[in-house]
């Protein structure tokens, strides 16, 4: 199967004594769902960025970053097809990221701002069809009745919606989410999740969601990659992640993996994790 | 008690502060005895002196003359007009120039050169300008709009990039994330964020542009300065104190209305 995602020797330093990733490497197939699961500071949102091709690796040699098999970034230099390759990819980020004073349906949109030509969507000239396919998109996200509000109106897990939705109309074939539901209630986060895990399901898309805590990883995602302090403690199925061994992986600092009101009984994320019912990939 | 009043120490300012608060006293009484023979300050008591002159002087603003008023509306509409279009060119061409001057959107090498020229802008007065450009367009409100402009280009270009360096990057990297040019990121991600001030300040260059417009006529410029300038040239002082008391008056309107403006813009 073709790699969605493939890094390899990948560094990042903040200053000098900052080394915020350390010679990480894995590689991501088409059509996995992937958590990404750390303590705050380990480093996950610095590798979605490093990947999205929004921020620069230092410049090691073997430092090399590639989507579905072409480079977006090598030795700390940005190649030059990042733009197209950007729009292949679709970000979701921990604060939205939508412009506040665009209508909802304008937002989306913009998804189609990297495949069509450049002095169209410089003039705002979508076209019917686009218009049409955002309106799907956001139907899809169940967020038809918000079109015309502003990105501003919206509550927090709407605003995500809306976001995912973007994303959706650029056509994205990955999808990368910084933290999607780390400033959402926990119904919010729970359909963000549940529209990032149908997408995934019947649209084939690759995920990579980086996740603040663990029973989102167990309930959602099949495979996650662990961080801590820069480096991957743990790559594998995401079954295998009792509380026991998080805490063997992390210590003291698990504690913060889990939601508050579960991390007291350690048997419930596994039990979550097997309930093949509501999310049939997990059973398989 | 007189325990406690000899344990604690009242604090005291230090030295260096009340050498600072002195010297800046000092500082501004000196510029002012530095500048008091030059602009002949010494001559305050002809005031009182010249009182009956000054009183004669006023008493003639105290008839103000309407006979010509719709010649001084007119020319006080014309005076709003070369307004009107000095600040719409002035905002039109500025916001290119505002975003080549913002430190968040262009390289050091293209934010510096363009900030240096519309400093050049806007250190020289509309009325130096109006003069340049009557001899280059010949006298009229033409002159008086160019020389609204090419002031308050520089003024604009200032105000608007300060707007655009205060953004919110977040939305910009969001649209920069779905393949979008750089030109998409300033349409889509900035302008929205920064509209409402545009349009603020450019209401607020409109009211002081109209209160300009009103002198440029004293040069040639167009508008209501002129009249203004012959009626005082010629002491006919209730003409003035009409055209005067129009100019206030549209200038009042014009600020409420812009205020009013501003406010629903934001």
């Amino acid at each position: 199967m073709q790699s969605a995602v493939k890094v390899n020797g990948l560094s990042k330093s903040f200053g000098a004594n900052n080394r915020a990733l350390k010679e990480i490497s894995f590689k991501i197939s088409s059509g996995e769902m992937v958590a990404l699961i750390g303590a705050s500071g380990s480093g996950k949102s610095t590798l979605l960025r490093l990947i999205s091709g929004l921020i620069r690796s230092d410049q090691l040699a073997e430092t090399e970053i590639s989507i579905f098999g072409k480079v977006i970034q090598k030795k700390g230099k940005i190649s030059a097809d990042a733009r197209a390759l950007r729009s292949r990819i679709g970000v979701v980020f921990q604060k939205f990221n939508l412009v506040n004073r665009l209508s909802v349906l304008t937002n989306v949109l913009i998804g189609n701002l990297g495949s069509m030509p450049r002095w169209k969507g410089n003039l705002g000239l979508f076209s019917k069809a686009q218009k049409r396919a955002a309106m799907h998109a956001l139907e899809r996200v169940g967020m038809v009745r918000q079109a015309m509000q502003r990105g501003s109106t919206l509550s927090g897990g709407q605003q995500q919606r809306a976001a995912i939705a973007r994303s959706l109309v650029q056509g994205a074939e990955l999808l990368i989410a910084d933290e999607p539901i780390a400033s959402l209630d926990p119904s919010s986060a729970r359909k963000v999740m549940d529209i990032l895990s149908d997408l995934n399901q019947r649209d084939g898309i690759t995920v990579m969601v980086s996740l603040h805590q663990v029973e989102y990883a167990l309930n959602y995602c099949p495979r996650t990659i662990a961080l801590r302090d820069g480096e991957i403690v743990y790559d594998g199925p995401s079954q295998a992640l009792t509380q026991d061994f998080l805490g063997e992986l992390y210590g003291a600092e698990s504690e913060e993996l889990f939601l508050p009101g579960l991390s007291s009984k350690s048997d419930k994320p596994v039990k979550a994790a097997t309930n093949g019912v509501a999310h049939p990939q997990l059973s398989a | 008690m007189s325990e406690i009043a000899q344990d604690i120490k009242i604090p005291v300012t230090p030295m260096r502060e009340r050498l600072v608060s002195w010297a800046s006293v000092l500082i501004v009484a000196g510029l002012l005895v530095w500048s008091w023979g030059p602009v002949e300050m010494y001559r305050w008591v002809s005031l009182f002196t010249d009182a009956s002159n000054m009183g004669e002087f006023a008493s003639g603003f105290l008839k103000p003359n309407f006979l010509d008023w719709d010649i001084y509306v007119a020319d006080m509409i014309v005076t709003i007009q070369i307004a009107v279009w000095g600040t719409f060119l002035a905002v039109i061409v500025g916001i290119p120039f505002a975003i080549l001057s913002s430190n968040n959107i262009c390289p050091v090498w293209v934010v510096q050169p363009v900030r240096r020229v519309m400093d050049a802008c806007r250190a020289i007065n509309e009325i130096v300008f109006a003069l340049l450009f009557v001899v280059a367009v010949g006298l009229g409100p033409f002159a008086g709009v160019m020389a609204l402009f090419v002031h308050n280009l520089g003024v604009v270009a200032k105000l608007f990039s300060e707007s655009v360096e205060a953004i919110d990057p977040q939305p910009v990297e969001g649209i920069r994330a779905t393949g979008a040019s750089k030109l998409h990121e300033i349409i889509y991600g900035v302008i929205p964020q920064v509209v409402p001030h545009w349009i603020s300040f450019g209401l607020y260059r409109f009211e002081t542009n109209v209160r300009s417009a009103t002198v440029l006529g004293i040069v040639g410029g167009g508008g209501i300065g002129q009249l203004l300038w012959e009626n005082i040239r010629s002491f006919a002082y209730s003409e003035t104190a009409a055209i005067m008391i129009i100019i206030i008056a549209s200038i009042t309107l014009i600020d409420l209305l812009s205020q009013k403006l501003r406010k629903w813009a934001i």
